[in-house]
């Protein structure tokens, strides 16, 4: 299906929408079919169509048209058409809508995909596409976080917006907010992290470095790009375009021009602009990975709708959620280990509240002074007869944080592993998300290695000391089942028989340690370490202590020497 | 560096570094009066100082020669091939006789540009385990003819010995330039780059020469390529040098009767090189120098735990291996003893199972030094037995990888180290004190862990190796005798399988029917995997 044929067919009035007038409109001329840029259109509810479709290059646009819909009026059939798209735009039929008599979504053999919508009777043309926008991108991303964007602050408003979106002057303090909305004079370049994902990160590549292909960005050129070893981006690429791939994790580089192929990307964030030009060695596997891991951490700090939205929020004066707060669930029964496994909690750049469960002692305040300074923390001493199951339970109902993350007392934490989960969370929309176990520390032997499987995908099992989940969600669930051993397990399926989702993100800044003071309690020797030296398991061996660039630390916390030497 | 990556080292441009090392150039020389003048012209002519440049010709000639020619380096001394005949013991004789501390082999018909030795030492300042190795033309020496010695000096010395050859075509060592360009000059050549170890041309420190235990006299061809495997074993770099140019006067040997001299060479080199694996057989034939040592100290341990192991270690794939037992076997003395309660009863069985096997080695302690072998397996416990293919696995992967380590964990702890003898003798070499040795062993050339499970280590408990049918009974009436053993199964002639050595042995299809069927399931698994 093509979209001219598509339109030869609708019911008339036929009202076709697009995103900005720079928009090619595929056979103007036709009779009955009325076409109108979606942000220059406003029509009463009670306006009513045959059929609205709403055309737009890709899911991104139709998600930016979908944050503020045009109230067009009522239409039978509401359709969105995207040039170019992975997966179809599957539509979740809310209750409050008039009866669904139809519901197509599709991949067009182009490459495209098209939703269909037909309704008993007329349906409010913007809640729908509001509905199609949200359904296009990460659950994790839904909402506003506070801020209200609109075109219209007149005195009668109810919900009157904190920035004036369209070319009208504020009209001075409203009576609601008290306060006069801020226009928005210059949008700063922001892509949607709902739509350009790390998911779909590939470390094993097929292509070498390759020219990033012309025209715009789009998730599908991302999906198609996820082969190469590199993509080479040139000072005619759009500021837009490098925050899309770097979103996404397209391991960027900057043209052979150096410096100077970078400098021409008006707007682009300078971290991004530096990792452009880095020397990475992208055929090393890992190092091509950090170089996507770094790109991804700098373009979400400055240019995603988060970053965009805080930024408006300051202008605004508005106060807005960012990301939700985190309680660190450590719980140990070790105290020689407390000092350890407090320094990784706190090295996490994003500020957490620990609840700190000990586990048959009672832990010294000095200590906890020490390695913590003033970072809000909880302490919990219980018996040690305590079932591992109630202790961690214990510590989760003591914890404020929206979210728990579990963290184990003997693995080591990189600064950045706190934020990544949260923003695995936001662009995964997953219920739990972890990481891979990716990286192993065996300590009898001294030796790291980096296990095979992907990232950045749905999976079965993420690592223990690695689990966020909401609160609440994990009250829903029982809370932490009263068990002695395999807790983590317990946890993943109680999510998943709840239907609920598990994400694997990136593990690079996460180092699990085995064999060694760790996961024995005390044994001297863990038969596993042979598992993690299995070929359908190991990529990389390293000898010595050698987490990734990624999982920075000091010398106080690296391993004691090998215990066999061999 | 690692491996034989030699592009790392940073040599300095010919002519542009100031030499100190003393250099003898050794020629061996048998009826070579036509063009070891040239030779000797060719030497005289060297940028390389004259008071660092040393020539010793041994002399190997039935007759021998009666004085040197006249066109010489100041320094050149003629000697006689002390024991033996033969080129390897003509450049042995040389390079005992020599005095510079880099041995630089020249062969009598190899005309040699002016900076040819200079060339060559560069690399010998940069590193002490170097094998420098020339590059040559072949060429037709007719235009040599009646040409004086001193004006092939001038020519040399003025750079226009090409002169002599135009319009001739200028000839490569055809298989050696054909390794070069598979292995960029040998650098990705890794632990094989030993195999263009040519002697026409090539100079190497007289330490490392003598360490190797030098050219051995009783090889009267193929003597460079074996004395190439035994530097690589001492952990030499071969570096191929095309700046030191030479012209080879005349075709060699091995381009005139190629195949003659290979099919010579085929036993003397399959006898003492195992890195030549397709010169080997795959049946238990011994040779000179194992492929493989095995070695397990079995003090204080079981002696049924030790030979289940040994038998299983004699049993592998690999055949061409030797067992190396550490034990107290000189405490075993004939003094009286309670025969069953002897406290070295167990020292005393291992002895009596191995002492007759020619490929195991009974020791009080193992010989420090080179291992005699080109890969070592220690194991640290006699209580894991290797299946039979597993040692040709760990070889396998070793060996595919360029490795120098490869380390089997198994699930008590203990290990299975397979190291590679040229990897650990290097690290030897450039080791800093306080290094641990398997750091600079994975530096140099890489390691890796592996599980002992999955390579198919056993307990050695469960591993049995397969015994002999028996043959009592009472006489038999020859004209009814089964053409099978007793039990249906057929002689037991070919190697053991794996399956043999397992806890549950599989059952025994004793029909045509059932025997067809599992070899199908064989292949159905066998495809599937």
């Amino acid at each position: 299906m093509t979209l001219p044929r598509l339109l030869e067919r609708a019911a008339r009035p036929t009202l076709v929408l697009v995103e900005d007038a720079a928009a090619a409109v595929p056979g103007s001329a036709v009779p009955g079919v009325t076409y109108a840029v979606a942000g220059d259109l406003t029509l009463g509810d009670e306006h009513r169509w045959a059929c609205v479709v709403l055309a737009v290059a890709d899911v991104a646009a139709l998600r930016r048209v979908g944050e503020m819909p045009p109230r067009v009026g009522r239409a039978r059939a509401v359709v969105a058409w995207v040039d170019a798209a992975v997966d179809p735009v599957v539509p979740d039929v809310r209750p409050e809508w008039p009866d669904v008599v139809e519901v197509d979504a599709r991949l067009t053999p182009a490459g495209g995909a098209v939703t269909r919508l037909r309704f008993r009777s007329a349906a409010l043309v913007h809640e729908i596409l509001a509905q199609l926008a949200r359904d296009a991108g990460s659950p994790g991303t839904a909402g506003s976080g506070g801020l209200v964007l609109g075109a219209d602050d007149s005195a009668e408003v109810t919900v009157p917006p904190d920035v004036l979106v369209g070319s009208s002057v504020p009209a001075g303090p409203h009576p609601v907010t008290g306060r006069t909305a801020v226009t928005l004079l210059e949008e700063p370049v922001a892509a949607d992290e709902g739509v350009f994902t790390p998911a779909g990160f590939r470390g094993e590549v097929t292509r070498e470095v390759v020219d990033l292909p012309a025209g715009p960005v789009t998730p599908a050129t991302v999906a198609a790009l996820r082969d190469a070893r590199g993509v080479r981006v040139a000072s005619s690429t759009t500021a837009y375009d490098v925050a899309a791939l770097a979103l996404a994790g397209v391991p960027l580089v900057g043209s052979l021009g150096g410096p100077a192929g970078v400098d021409g990307l008006d707007g682009l964030d300078g971290a991004v602009a530096d990792l452009l030009v880095a020397d990475v060695d992208l055929d090393d596997p890992l190092r091509r990975e950090e170089h996507s891991v770094r790109l991804r951490r700098a373009a979400r700090a400055a240019h995603s709708l988060l970053a965009r939205r805080a930024r408006l929020a300051e202008r605004a004066g508005v106060r807005v959620v960012a990301l939700p707060s985190v309680s660190v669930l450590l719980a140990t029964r070790r105290p020689d280990l407390l000092p350890f496994a407090l320094t990784q909690v706190a090295k996490q750049r994003r500020p957490v509240e620990l609840v700190l469960a000990a586990h048959g002692f009672t832990p010294d305040p000095g200590v906890l002074r020490e390695h913590l300074g003033d970072r809000p923390c909880q302490v919990l001493a219980l018996p040690a007869e305590t079932r591992f199951g109630d202790v961690l339970q214990a510590a989760a109902d003591a914890a404020s944080g929206d979210l728990v993350l579990k963290m184990d007392d003997d693995d080591w934490y990189g600064p950045d592993v706190v934020d990544d989960l949260l923003w695995a969370r936001r662009t995964s929309g997953a219920d739990l998300v972890g990481m891979a176990a990716e990286m192993v520390y065996l300590e009898p032997l001294g030796l790291t290695v980096r296990r095979r499987g992907p990232a950045e995908t749905p999976a079965e099992v993420v690592a223990g000391g690695t689990m966020m989940l909401d609160r609440s969600r994990l009250r829903e669930l029982g809370g932490v089942r009263s068990v002695t051993r395999f807790v983590d397990a317990q946890l993943l399926a109680a999510v998943r028989r709840a239907g609920g989702s598990v994400h694997r993100t990136q593990g690079l800044g996460y180092l699990l340690r085995r064999g060694g003071a760790g996961h024995q309690g005390g044994h001297t020797w863990s038969t596993d370490l042979g598992y993690f030296l299995r070929r359908r398991i190991v990529v990389a061996q390293w000898r010595g202590f050698q987490p990734s660039a990624l999982l920075t630390y000091d010398d106080a916390e690296r391993p004691l020497p090998p215990r066999v030497s061999a | 560096m690692r491996r034989n990556e030699w592009g790392a080292l940073a040599v300095p441009a010919v002519g542009a570094w100031t030499p100190t090392k003393a250099v003898t150039v050794v020629i061996p020389a048998y009826r070579a009066e036509r063009t070891l003048p040239f030779v000797l012209a060719g030497l005289a002519a060297q940028t390389y100082p004259a008071h660092l440049l040393e020539v010793v010709v041994s002399d190997d000639s039935p007759e021998p020669m009666a004085a040197l020619p006249e066109v010489r380096p100041e320094r050149t001394r003629l000697v006689r091939t002390a024991v033996g005949w033969g080129r390897a013991a003509a450049c042995h004789s040389g390079a005992l006789a020599a005095e510079g501390e880099v041995v630089h082999w020249l062969d009598s018909d190899m005309l040699v540009e002016r900076d040819h030795v200079e060339a060559q030492l560069r690399w010998h300042g940069l590193l002490d385990h170097a094998v420098v190795l020339g590059h040559k033309w072949f060429v037709d020496p007719a235009p040599l003819d009646g040409v004086d010695p001193a004006a092939v000096r001038e020519a040399v010395a003025d750079g226009r010995v090409a002169d002599w050859f135009t319009g001739q075509e200028r000839e490569g060592h055809t298989w050696v330039e054909e390794l070069y360009e598979r292995t960029d000059d040998l650098r990705n050549a890794g632990p094989r780059a030993h195999r263009a170890h040519v002697g026409a041309t090539a100079s190497l420190p007289r330490a490392l020469y003598l360490e190797s235990g030098g050219m051995d006299p009783a090889l009267k061809l193929g003597e460079d390529s074996e004395l190439g495997y035994r530097l690589a074993e001492c952990g030499a770099v071969f570096v191929a040098d095309h700046e030191a140019r030479s012209w080879h006067l005349g075709p060699t040997h091995v381009m005139r009767r190629q195949d003659e001299v290979n099919d010579y060479n085929f036993p003397f080199l399959a006898d003492r090189i195992p890195d030549g694996r397709v010169k080997r057989a795959t049946t238990g034939r011994q040779y000179a120098v194992p492929y493989v040592e095995v070695v397990l100290d079995t003090t204080g341990t079981a002696h049924a735990e030790v030979v289940a192991t040994v038998d299983a270690v004699l049993a592998s794939t690999v055949p061409d291996l030797v067992v190396t037992l550490v034990g107290p076997w000189s405490r075993l003395t004939d003094e009286r003893v309670a025969v069953l309660d002897d406290p070295l009863l167990d020292a005393r069985l291992v002895h009596a199972s191995y002492v007759s096997e020619p490929r195991v080695h009974l020791v009080e302690r193992l010989a420090p030094g080179r291992c005699p072998a080109m890969l070592r397996l220690t194991l640290s416990s006699a209580a894991w037995a290797p299946t039979p293919k597993t040692l040709n696995r760990l070889v396998r992967e070793l060996e595919w990888t360029h490795h120098g380590l490869r380390t089997a964990l198994l699930p008590d702890g203990a290990t299975a180290r397979l190291e590679r003898t040229a990897a650990v003798q290097r690290a030897l070499r450039v080791a800093r004190e306080g290094e641990d040795l398997d750091d600079v062993v994975d530096e140099l050339f890489g390691s890796w862990w592996v599980d002992g499970a999955e390579v198919g280590f056993l307990p050695a408990g469960r591993v049995s190796v397969p015994r002999l049918p028996g043959r009592s009974g009472p006489a038999r009436d020859p004209a009814s005798l089964p053409e099978t053993e007793g039990d249906g199964r057929p002689c037991a002639t070919s190697p053991p399988t794996r399956r043999q050595f397992t806890a549950d042995p599989a059952p025994v299809h004793r029909s045509l029917l059932g025997r067809a069927s599992a070899r199908v399931a064989r292949l159905v698994r066998r495809s599937d995997a």
